[in-house]
Protein backbone atom coordinates (compact mmCIF):
# COMPACT_ATOMS: atom_id res chain seq x y z
CA UNK A 1 0.00 0.00 0.00
CA UNK A 2 2.81 2.44 0.85
CA UNK A 3 4.35 1.95 -2.58
CA UNK A 4 1.07 2.93 -4.22
CA UNK A 5 1.52 6.50 -2.97
CA UNK A 6 4.99 6.56 -4.50
CA UNK A 7 3.88 5.15 -7.86
CA UNK A 8 1.17 7.76 -8.48
CA UNK A 9 3.48 10.83 -8.28
CA UNK A 10 6.10 9.03 -10.38
CA UNK A 11 3.48 8.28 -13.04
CA UNK A 12 2.37 11.94 -13.04
CA UNK A 13 5.96 13.18 -13.34
CA UNK A 14 6.60 10.81 -16.23
CA UNK A 15 3.45 11.91 -18.06
CA UNK A 16 4.31 15.60 -17.69
CA UNK A 17 7.92 15.39 -18.95
CA UNK A 18 8.13 16.68 -22.53
CA UNK A 19 10.67 14.02 -23.44
CA UNK A 20 10.52 11.61 -26.27
CA UNK A 21 11.96 8.14 -26.60
CA UNK A 22 15.55 7.04 -26.42
CA UNK A 23 16.41 8.42 -29.88
CA UNK A 24 14.72 11.76 -29.35
CA UNK A 25 16.41 14.78 -30.87
CA UNK A 26 17.47 17.43 -28.31
CA UNK A 27 16.98 21.05 -29.37
CA UNK A 28 19.09 23.59 -27.49
CA UNK A 29 18.10 27.24 -27.21
CA UNK A 30 16.93 30.01 -24.90
CA UNK A 31 13.51 30.37 -23.33
CA UNK A 32 11.59 33.64 -23.04
CA UNK A 33 13.49 34.51 -19.87
CA UNK A 34 16.81 34.17 -21.67
CA UNK A 35 17.74 30.98 -19.86
CA UNK A 36 19.23 27.96 -21.56
CA UNK A 37 16.68 25.25 -22.19
CA UNK A 38 16.50 21.88 -23.91
CA UNK A 39 13.47 20.41 -25.59
CA UNK A 40 13.27 16.89 -26.96
CA UNK A 41 11.54 16.17 -30.21
CA UNK A 42 10.57 12.85 -31.68
CA UNK A 43 12.73 12.44 -34.83
CA UNK A 44 9.85 11.02 -36.86
CA UNK A 45 7.62 13.93 -35.93
CA UNK A 46 10.39 16.44 -36.71
CA UNK A 47 10.98 14.74 -40.05
CA UNK A 48 7.26 14.90 -40.85
CA UNK A 49 7.20 18.65 -40.17
CA UNK A 50 10.64 19.86 -41.26
CA UNK A 51 11.39 17.84 -44.37
CA UNK A 52 8.23 18.80 -46.29
CA UNK A 53 8.75 22.42 -45.22
CA UNK A 54 12.34 22.48 -46.52
CA UNK A 55 11.29 20.71 -49.72
CA UNK A 56 8.53 23.27 -50.23
CA UNK A 57 10.86 26.23 -49.63
CA UNK A 58 13.59 24.75 -51.80
CA UNK A 59 11.15 24.07 -54.61
CA UNK A 60 9.68 27.58 -54.50
CA UNK A 61 13.09 29.26 -54.44
CA UNK A 62 14.43 27.13 -57.30
CA UNK A 63 11.30 27.80 -59.37
CA UNK A 64 11.43 31.55 -58.70
CA UNK A 65 15.09 31.72 -59.64
CA UNK A 66 14.50 29.67 -62.79
CA UNK A 67 11.88 32.20 -63.83
CA UNK A 68 14.40 35.04 -63.42
CA UNK A 69 16.17 35.77 -66.66
CA UNK A 70 19.39 37.70 -67.05
CA UNK A 71 19.30 40.22 -69.86
CA UNK A 72 22.26 40.12 -72.22
CA UNK A 73 22.86 43.81 -71.60
CA UNK A 74 23.30 43.35 -67.85
CA UNK A 75 26.94 43.13 -66.80
CA UNK A 76 26.11 41.31 -63.54
CA UNK A 77 24.48 37.91 -63.25
CA UNK A 78 22.92 36.36 -60.19
CA UNK A 79 25.11 33.41 -59.24
CA UNK A 80 24.20 32.34 -55.72
CA UNK A 81 21.28 32.82 -53.34
CA UNK A 82 21.26 32.08 -49.63
CA UNK A 83 18.07 31.60 -47.60
CA UNK A 84 18.30 31.55 -43.79
CA UNK A 85 15.73 29.86 -41.59
CA UNK A 86 15.31 30.08 -37.83
CA UNK A 87 14.21 27.28 -35.52
CA UNK A 88 12.03 28.10 -32.54
CA UNK A 89 12.15 25.72 -29.63
CA UNK A 90 8.91 26.77 -28.01
CA UNK A 91 6.33 24.13 -28.35
CA UNK A 92 3.90 22.65 -25.96
CA UNK A 93 2.55 19.24 -25.20
CA UNK A 94 -1.10 19.10 -26.20
CA UNK A 95 -2.71 15.75 -25.68
CA UNK A 96 0.64 14.03 -26.18
CA UNK A 97 1.18 15.77 -29.53
CA UNK A 98 4.22 18.00 -29.98
CA UNK A 99 3.54 20.96 -32.20
CA UNK A 100 6.51 22.67 -33.84
CA UNK A 101 5.81 26.33 -34.27
CA UNK A 102 8.47 27.48 -36.70
CA UNK A 103 11.13 26.56 -39.18
CA UNK A 104 14.67 25.25 -38.59
CA UNK A 105 17.97 27.02 -37.92
CA UNK A 106 19.28 26.15 -41.32
CA UNK A 107 20.86 27.97 -44.23
CA UNK A 108 20.01 26.91 -47.78
CA UNK A 109 22.44 27.88 -50.58
CA UNK A 110 21.20 27.84 -54.17
CA UNK A 111 23.39 27.88 -57.24
CA UNK A 112 22.90 27.75 -60.99
CA UNK A 113 23.92 24.55 -62.78
CA UNK B 1 9.30 -3.59 -3.95
CA UNK B 2 10.48 -5.35 -7.11
CA UNK B 3 7.61 -3.72 -9.00
CA UNK B 4 8.67 -0.27 -7.73
CA UNK B 5 12.31 -0.77 -8.68
CA UNK B 6 11.31 -2.03 -12.13
CA UNK B 7 9.02 0.96 -12.61
CA UNK B 8 11.74 3.41 -11.55
CA UNK B 9 14.18 1.72 -13.91
CA UNK B 10 11.74 1.89 -16.81
CA UNK B 11 10.97 5.52 -15.99
CA UNK B 12 14.63 6.42 -16.30
CA UNK B 13 14.87 4.52 -19.58
CA UNK B 14 11.88 6.47 -20.95
CA UNK B 15 13.73 9.79 -20.52
CA UNK B 16 15.76 10.76 -23.56
CA UNK B 17 19.49 10.43 -22.93
CA UNK B 18 21.07 13.68 -24.01
CA UNK B 19 24.70 13.47 -25.07
CA UNK B 20 26.91 15.78 -23.06
CA UNK B 21 30.38 17.07 -23.79
CA UNK B 22 32.89 16.75 -20.93
CA UNK B 23 32.70 19.77 -18.63
CA UNK B 24 36.35 20.56 -19.38
CA UNK B 25 35.39 21.21 -23.02
CA UNK B 26 33.23 24.22 -22.07
CA UNK B 27 35.03 25.46 -18.97
CA UNK B 28 38.10 27.60 -18.60
CA UNK B 29 40.08 24.88 -16.88
CA UNK B 30 43.78 24.99 -17.57
CA UNK B 31 44.37 23.52 -20.97
CA UNK B 32 46.94 20.95 -19.91
CA UNK B 33 44.60 19.60 -17.26
CA UNK B 34 41.80 19.40 -19.81
CA UNK B 35 44.01 17.55 -22.22
CA UNK B 36 44.76 14.90 -19.66
CA UNK B 37 41.18 14.54 -18.51
CA UNK B 38 39.32 14.68 -21.78
CA UNK B 39 41.47 12.87 -24.22
CA UNK B 40 42.37 9.52 -22.82
CA UNK B 41 44.11 9.25 -19.55
CA UNK B 42 41.55 9.94 -16.88
CA UNK B 43 38.32 10.16 -18.87
CA UNK B 44 35.73 7.44 -18.42
CA UNK B 45 35.12 5.82 -21.76
CA UNK B 46 31.38 5.77 -21.03
CA UNK B 47 31.04 9.55 -21.25
CA UNK B 48 32.77 9.88 -24.61
CA UNK B 49 31.01 6.82 -26.00
CA UNK B 50 27.66 8.38 -25.09
CA UNK B 51 28.73 11.65 -26.71
CA UNK B 52 29.84 9.81 -29.83
CA UNK B 53 26.50 8.02 -30.08
CA UNK B 54 24.51 11.21 -29.49
CA UNK B 55 26.59 13.15 -32.03
CA UNK B 56 26.25 10.41 -34.66
CA UNK B 57 22.51 10.23 -33.96
CA UNK B 58 22.19 13.96 -34.67
CA UNK B 59 24.33 13.70 -37.82
CA UNK B 60 22.35 10.69 -38.99
CA UNK B 61 19.07 12.51 -38.46
CA UNK B 62 20.24 15.55 -40.42
CA UNK B 63 21.69 13.42 -43.21
CA UNK B 64 18.49 11.43 -43.47
CA UNK B 65 16.42 14.59 -43.69
CA UNK B 66 18.62 16.00 -46.48
CA UNK B 67 18.30 12.82 -48.51
CA UNK B 68 14.55 13.27 -48.51
CA UNK B 69 14.76 16.73 -50.05
CA UNK B 70 13.94 16.53 -53.71
CA UNK B 71 12.32 18.30 -56.59
CA UNK B 72 15.04 20.37 -58.26
CA UNK B 73 16.61 17.75 -60.52
CA UNK B 74 14.99 19.32 -63.59
CA UNK B 75 15.60 22.93 -62.62
CA UNK B 76 18.45 25.28 -63.55
CA UNK B 77 18.79 26.46 -59.95
CA UNK B 78 19.36 23.77 -57.38
CA UNK B 79 20.01 23.46 -53.66
CA UNK B 80 23.80 23.29 -53.74
CA UNK B 81 24.69 23.25 -50.04
CA UNK B 82 23.07 23.43 -46.62
CA UNK B 83 24.47 24.69 -43.34
CA UNK B 84 23.06 23.36 -40.08
CA UNK B 85 24.14 24.03 -36.53
CA UNK B 86 24.60 22.18 -33.25
CA UNK B 87 24.52 24.00 -29.94
CA UNK B 88 25.69 23.22 -26.43
CA UNK B 89 23.55 24.25 -23.48
CA UNK B 90 24.94 25.53 -20.19
CA UNK B 91 25.39 22.05 -18.68
CA UNK B 92 27.10 20.60 -21.73
CA UNK B 93 24.18 18.92 -23.50
CA UNK B 94 24.64 18.72 -27.27
CA UNK B 95 21.67 19.23 -29.59
CA UNK B 96 20.26 20.92 -32.66
CA UNK B 97 20.56 24.65 -32.23
CA UNK B 98 17.34 26.53 -31.69
CA UNK B 99 16.49 30.21 -31.39
CA UNK B 100 18.70 32.13 -29.00
CA UNK B 101 21.32 29.45 -28.86
CA UNK B 102 24.91 29.80 -30.02
CA UNK B 103 26.28 27.46 -32.64
CA UNK B 104 29.20 25.52 -31.21
CA UNK B 105 29.44 23.39 -34.33
CA UNK B 106 28.45 24.38 -37.85
CA UNK B 107 28.05 21.61 -40.38
CA UNK B 108 28.08 22.25 -44.11
CA UNK B 109 26.60 19.63 -46.41
CA UNK B 110 27.38 19.88 -50.11
CA UNK B 111 25.44 18.34 -53.00
CA UNK B 112 27.31 15.72 -54.96
CA UNK B 113 27.08 15.91 -58.72
CA UNK B 114 25.69 12.72 -60.25
CA UNK B 115 26.77 10.80 -57.19
CA UNK B 116 30.40 11.85 -57.53
CA UNK B 117 32.28 14.13 -55.16
CA UNK B 118 31.78 17.80 -55.90
CA UNK B 119 34.74 19.97 -55.02
CA UNK B 120 33.50 23.43 -54.13
CA UNK B 121 35.09 26.60 -52.84
CA UNK B 122 35.53 26.44 -49.07
CA UNK B 123 35.56 30.23 -48.76
CA UNK B 124 32.24 30.56 -50.61
CA UNK B 125 30.73 28.24 -48.02
CA UNK B 126 32.02 29.99 -44.88
CA UNK B 127 32.04 33.68 -45.84
CA UNK B 128 29.03 35.87 -45.23
CA UNK B 129 27.79 36.39 -48.77
CA UNK B 130 25.55 39.26 -47.76
CA UNK B 131 28.40 41.68 -47.00
CA UNK B 132 29.98 43.78 -49.75
CA UNK B 133 33.74 43.15 -49.86
CA UNK B 134 36.51 45.44 -51.07
CA UNK B 135 39.51 43.40 -52.22
CA UNK B 136 42.81 45.07 -51.43
CA UNK B 137 46.42 44.07 -52.04
CA UNK B 138 49.61 45.71 -50.88
CA UNK B 139 50.69 46.46 -54.48
CA UNK B 140 47.62 48.48 -55.39
CA UNK B 141 48.34 52.10 -56.27
CA UNK B 142 46.15 54.87 -54.82
CA UNK B 143 44.36 55.10 -58.18
CA UNK B 144 43.68 51.36 -58.17
CA UNK B 145 42.37 51.60 -54.60
CA UNK B 146 40.02 54.40 -55.60
CA UNK B 147 38.78 52.37 -58.57
CA UNK B 148 38.05 49.46 -56.21
CA UNK B 149 36.18 51.66 -53.73
CA UNK B 150 34.12 53.65 -56.22
CA UNK B 151 31.46 51.01 -57.10
CA UNK B 152 31.01 50.22 -53.41
CA UNK B 153 30.35 53.89 -52.66
CA UNK B 154 27.85 54.05 -55.54
CA UNK B 155 26.13 50.95 -54.22
CA UNK B 156 26.01 52.42 -50.71
CA UNK B 157 24.30 55.57 -51.96
CA UNK B 158 21.75 53.58 -53.97
CA UNK B 159 20.85 50.99 -51.34
CA UNK B 160 21.00 52.91 -48.07
CA UNK B 161 20.21 56.29 -46.54
CA UNK B 162 23.76 57.54 -46.97
CA UNK B 163 23.82 60.85 -48.88
CA UNK B 164 27.31 62.39 -48.57
CA UNK B 165 29.26 60.72 -51.36
CA UNK B 166 32.55 62.61 -51.13
CA UNK B 167 32.68 62.32 -47.34
CA UNK B 168 32.07 58.57 -47.47
CA UNK B 169 34.59 58.12 -50.29
CA UNK B 170 37.32 60.01 -48.41
CA UNK B 171 36.71 58.00 -45.21
CA UNK B 172 36.73 54.68 -47.04
CA UNK B 173 39.89 55.58 -48.94
CA UNK B 174 41.73 56.52 -45.75
CA UNK B 175 40.59 53.31 -44.10
CA UNK B 176 41.81 51.35 -47.14
CA UNK B 177 45.26 52.96 -46.87
CA UNK B 178 45.51 51.89 -43.20
CA UNK B 179 44.38 48.39 -44.16
CA UNK B 180 47.02 48.28 -46.87
CA UNK B 181 49.80 49.04 -44.35
CA UNK B 182 48.71 46.10 -42.18
CA UNK B 183 48.50 43.63 -45.06
CA UNK B 184 51.96 44.64 -46.25
CA UNK B 185 53.19 43.46 -42.87
CA UNK B 186 51.20 40.23 -43.12
CA UNK B 187 52.67 39.54 -46.56
CA UNK B 188 56.16 39.92 -45.14
CA UNK B 189 55.46 37.60 -42.21
CA UNK B 190 57.79 34.63 -42.60
CA UNK B 191 56.40 31.11 -42.38
CA UNK B 192 57.45 29.13 -39.35
CA UNK B 193 55.99 25.78 -40.45
CA UNK B 194 53.17 24.33 -42.55
CA UNK B 195 50.61 26.97 -41.42
CA UNK B 196 50.41 30.49 -42.85
CA UNK B 197 48.03 33.47 -42.85
CA UNK B 198 46.09 33.47 -46.14
CA UNK B 199 43.22 35.88 -45.57
CA UNK B 200 42.55 39.00 -43.50
CA UNK B 201 39.10 40.52 -43.22
CA UNK B 202 38.08 43.72 -41.52
CA UNK B 203 34.39 44.32 -40.87
CA UNK B 204 33.24 47.91 -41.20
CA UNK B 205 30.05 49.72 -40.36
CA UNK B 206 29.00 52.86 -42.22
CA UNK B 207 26.70 55.39 -40.57
CA UNK B 208 24.11 57.45 -42.44
CA UNK B 209 26.47 60.46 -42.22
CA UNK B 210 29.23 58.46 -43.90
CA UNK B 211 31.41 57.77 -40.85
CA UNK B 212 33.30 54.47 -40.89
CA UNK B 213 33.50 52.43 -37.70
CA UNK B 214 35.42 49.22 -37.20
CA UNK B 215 32.60 47.70 -35.22
CA UNK B 216 29.16 46.60 -36.24
CA UNK B 217 27.37 49.21 -34.17
CA UNK B 218 23.63 49.43 -33.90
CA UNK B 219 22.24 52.00 -36.31
CA UNK B 220 24.81 51.55 -39.07
CA UNK B 221 23.30 52.06 -42.49
CA UNK B 222 25.60 49.67 -44.27
CA UNK B 223 28.00 46.84 -43.59
CA UNK B 224 31.22 46.44 -45.58
CA UNK B 225 34.27 44.26 -45.47
CA UNK B 226 37.85 44.92 -46.52
CA UNK B 227 39.62 41.79 -47.54
CA UNK B 228 43.14 40.64 -48.38
CA UNK B 229 44.09 37.27 -49.83
CA UNK B 230 47.53 35.78 -50.04
CA UNK B 231 48.09 34.38 -53.50
CA UNK B 232 48.41 30.66 -53.24
CA UNK B 233 51.95 29.56 -53.85
CA UNK B 234 52.76 26.11 -55.07
CA UNK B 235 56.22 26.15 -53.67
CA UNK B 236 57.03 25.60 -50.04
CA UNK B 237 56.29 28.76 -48.05
CA UNK B 238 59.22 31.03 -47.30
CA UNK B 239 61.05 29.74 -44.28
CA UNK B 240 62.62 31.89 -41.67
CA UNK B 241 66.31 31.59 -42.34
CA UNK B 242 67.40 35.09 -41.51
CA UNK B 243 67.52 37.03 -38.27
CA UNK B 244 64.19 38.59 -37.36
CA UNK B 245 65.10 41.78 -35.60
CA UNK B 246 63.55 43.97 -38.28
CA UNK B 247 60.14 42.32 -38.37
CA UNK B 248 57.20 44.52 -37.44
CA UNK B 249 55.07 43.62 -34.39
CA UNK B 250 52.21 42.54 -36.67
CA UNK B 251 54.44 40.31 -38.78
CA UNK B 252 55.75 38.63 -35.62
CA UNK B 253 52.18 38.28 -34.30
CA UNK B 254 51.02 36.43 -37.40
CA UNK B 255 54.15 34.28 -37.68
CA UNK B 256 53.88 33.29 -34.04
CA UNK B 257 50.28 32.13 -34.40
CA UNK B 258 51.19 30.15 -37.52
CA UNK B 259 54.06 28.52 -35.65
CA UNK B 260 51.92 27.70 -32.62
CA UNK B 261 49.37 25.97 -34.86
CA UNK B 262 52.03 23.35 -35.57
CA UNK B 263 51.29 21.99 -32.09
CA UNK B 264 48.02 20.46 -33.27
CA UNK B 265 48.30 16.72 -32.54
CA UNK B 266 46.43 15.25 -35.47
CA UNK B 267 45.55 16.77 -38.81
CA UNK B 268 44.33 13.85 -40.92
CA UNK B 269 41.56 11.34 -40.30
CA UNK B 270 40.56 8.08 -41.90
CA UNK B 271 37.23 9.41 -43.13
CA UNK B 272 39.01 12.06 -45.24
CA UNK B 273 38.63 15.03 -42.92
CA UNK B 274 41.60 17.33 -42.32
CA UNK B 275 42.10 20.00 -39.66
CA UNK B 276 43.50 22.57 -42.02
CA UNK B 277 42.02 26.01 -41.35
CA UNK B 278 41.66 28.38 -38.43
CA UNK B 279 40.08 31.80 -37.97
CA UNK B 280 41.03 34.11 -35.12
CA UNK B 281 39.28 37.37 -34.26
CA UNK B 282 41.67 40.30 -33.92
CA UNK B 283 41.55 43.83 -32.59
CA UNK B 284 44.13 46.57 -32.31
CA UNK B 285 46.00 47.94 -29.34
CA UNK B 286 46.34 51.63 -28.57
CA UNK B 287 49.57 51.58 -30.59
CA UNK B 288 47.78 50.02 -33.54
CA UNK B 289 49.30 46.54 -33.16
CA UNK B 290 47.21 43.43 -33.71
CA UNK B 291 45.87 41.68 -30.61
CA UNK B 292 43.65 38.62 -30.18
CA UNK B 293 40.01 39.56 -29.58
CA UNK B 294 38.33 37.57 -26.84
CA UNK B 295 35.03 37.39 -28.73
CA UNK B 296 33.82 38.05 -32.25
CA UNK B 297 31.61 40.77 -30.81
CA UNK B 298 34.66 42.95 -30.05
CA UNK B 299 36.80 41.83 -32.99
CA UNK B 300 37.61 44.40 -35.64
CA UNK B 301 38.60 41.74 -38.10
CA UNK B 302 39.60 38.13 -38.61
CA UNK B 303 42.78 36.46 -39.80
CA UNK B 304 42.48 33.07 -41.46
CA UNK B 305 45.28 30.51 -41.34
CA UNK B 306 45.69 27.59 -43.70
CA UNK B 307 47.80 24.46 -43.44
CA UNK B 308 50.01 23.93 -46.43
CA UNK B 309 49.17 20.69 -48.21
CA UNK B 310 52.69 19.41 -48.22
CA UNK B 311 54.74 19.09 -45.09
CA UNK B 312 57.44 21.67 -45.00
CA UNK B 313 61.03 20.52 -45.05
CA UNK B 314 62.92 20.93 -41.84
CA UNK B 315 65.20 23.88 -42.11
CA UNK B 316 67.11 25.75 -39.53
CA UNK B 317 64.89 28.46 -38.20
CA UNK B 318 66.01 31.52 -36.35
CA UNK B 319 64.00 31.94 -33.16
CA UNK B 320 61.10 34.33 -33.44
CA UNK B 321 61.47 37.09 -30.82
CA UNK B 322 57.84 36.98 -29.66
CA UNK B 323 56.92 36.10 -26.08
CA UNK B 324 53.13 36.10 -26.08
CA UNK B 325 49.83 37.60 -27.14
CA UNK B 326 47.58 40.31 -25.81
CA UNK B 327 44.01 39.06 -25.35
CA UNK B 328 41.53 41.95 -25.54
CA UNK B 329 38.09 41.82 -23.93
CA UNK B 330 34.94 43.74 -24.80
CA UNK B 331 35.83 46.63 -22.49
CA UNK B 332 39.23 46.92 -24.25
CA UNK B 333 41.15 45.66 -21.22
CA UNK B 334 43.88 43.16 -22.05
CA UNK B 335 45.72 40.29 -20.43
CA UNK B 336 48.96 38.74 -21.62
CA UNK B 337 48.90 35.09 -22.72
CA UNK B 338 52.27 33.38 -23.04
CA UNK B 339 53.22 31.27 -26.07
CA UNK B 340 53.13 28.03 -24.05
CA UNK B 341 49.65 28.78 -22.74
CA UNK B 342 48.40 29.67 -26.22
CA UNK B 343 49.85 26.43 -27.63
CA UNK B 344 48.02 24.49 -24.92
CA UNK B 345 44.79 26.26 -25.92
CA UNK B 346 45.37 25.39 -29.59
CA UNK B 347 46.04 21.79 -28.65
CA UNK B 348 42.90 21.53 -26.51
CA UNK B 349 40.64 23.10 -29.13
CA UNK B 350 42.07 20.97 -31.95
CA UNK B 351 41.61 17.80 -29.88
CA UNK B 352 37.97 18.73 -29.32
CA UNK B 353 37.38 19.28 -33.05
CA UNK B 354 39.30 16.07 -33.78
CA UNK B 355 36.68 14.16 -31.80
CA UNK B 356 33.86 15.48 -34.00
CA UNK B 357 35.86 15.10 -37.22
CA UNK B 358 36.90 11.55 -36.38
CA UNK B 359 33.33 10.45 -35.65
CA UNK B 360 31.75 12.12 -38.69
CA UNK B 361 30.38 9.64 -41.22
CA UNK B 362 32.46 8.14 -43.97
CA UNK B 363 31.67 9.13 -47.55
CA UNK B 364 28.66 7.16 -48.66
CA UNK B 365 28.47 6.81 -52.43
CA UNK B 366 24.70 6.66 -52.69
CA UNK B 367 23.96 9.83 -50.71
CA UNK B 368 23.01 13.09 -52.44
CA UNK B 369 24.63 15.34 -49.84
CA UNK B 370 27.98 14.89 -48.15
CA UNK B 371 29.19 16.48 -44.93
CA UNK B 372 32.27 18.43 -46.08
CA UNK B 373 32.94 21.11 -43.46
CA UNK B 374 32.80 20.96 -39.66
CA UNK B 375 33.37 24.29 -37.98
CA UNK B 376 33.94 24.46 -34.20
CA UNK B 377 33.57 27.77 -32.37
CA UNK B 378 35.60 28.43 -29.24
CA UNK B 379 35.48 30.98 -26.48
CA UNK B 380 38.73 32.44 -25.16
CA UNK B 381 38.66 33.05 -21.41
CA UNK B 382 40.49 35.84 -19.62
CA UNK B 383 42.70 33.31 -17.80
CA UNK B 384 44.06 32.15 -21.15
CA UNK B 385 41.88 29.04 -21.23
CA UNK B 386 39.61 27.94 -24.08
CA UNK B 387 36.35 26.02 -24.45
CA UNK B 388 33.49 25.36 -26.84
CA UNK B 389 31.18 28.35 -27.00
CA UNK B 390 27.83 28.18 -25.19
CA UNK B 391 26.79 31.84 -25.14
CA UNK B 392 25.87 33.96 -28.15
CA UNK B 393 28.58 36.34 -29.33
CA UNK B 394 31.42 34.79 -27.31
CA UNK B 395 33.19 32.90 -30.08
CA UNK B 396 36.72 34.23 -30.63
CA UNK B 397 38.46 31.39 -32.41
CA UNK B 398 37.16 28.97 -35.03
CA UNK B 399 38.75 25.76 -36.21
CA UNK B 400 37.71 24.02 -39.42
CA UNK B 401 37.87 20.39 -40.48
CA UNK B 402 37.28 19.93 -44.20
CA UNK B 403 37.18 17.27 -46.89
CA UNK B 404 36.68 17.51 -50.65
CA UNK B 405 36.65 21.32 -50.72
CA UNK B 406 38.99 23.75 -52.46
CA UNK B 407 40.55 26.35 -50.20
Amino acid sequence: MKYFFLLIPMALITACQPNGGENSIPVVGLNQNGKSQVQFVDPHFLGQKLTPLLTNISDKVSSSLDAHETLESQPWELSRVTVGLKLETEFEVIDDVLELENEGDIELRFQKR
Amino acid sequence: MKLLISFLFLTQMAFAQMAKVPSEWIESSSSSEASRKSFGLNQGRGELTSLQEGYQNLIGHKSGMLEELSGDEEKKWYLQSIKTELGIEAKGGLGIMGAGGEAALELIWIRKKNGAKSFVSFNNEIDDQGTEAIQISSEMSPEALKAEIEPIVDLALKTSKIKKRSFLFKNLFNRALEFQKTIAELENAPSMGPWYAYKYQMELGVSVEGHITPFLEVGNALRLRMEWWKLKKKEVPLMLTQPTQNLSPNAKFVSAIAQDLSFIDQNYFQNGFQLNCMKVGVGTSVKGNLVIAKAQANAKGSIFFLRHEEDVLNQKLFPLPFDGYSLQSKDQSTIEVGRHQFRQAIRKSSNILSFFARHAPENEGDKKYELNVIEAEFELFMNGGIGLVTVEGNAGLTLFATRNVII
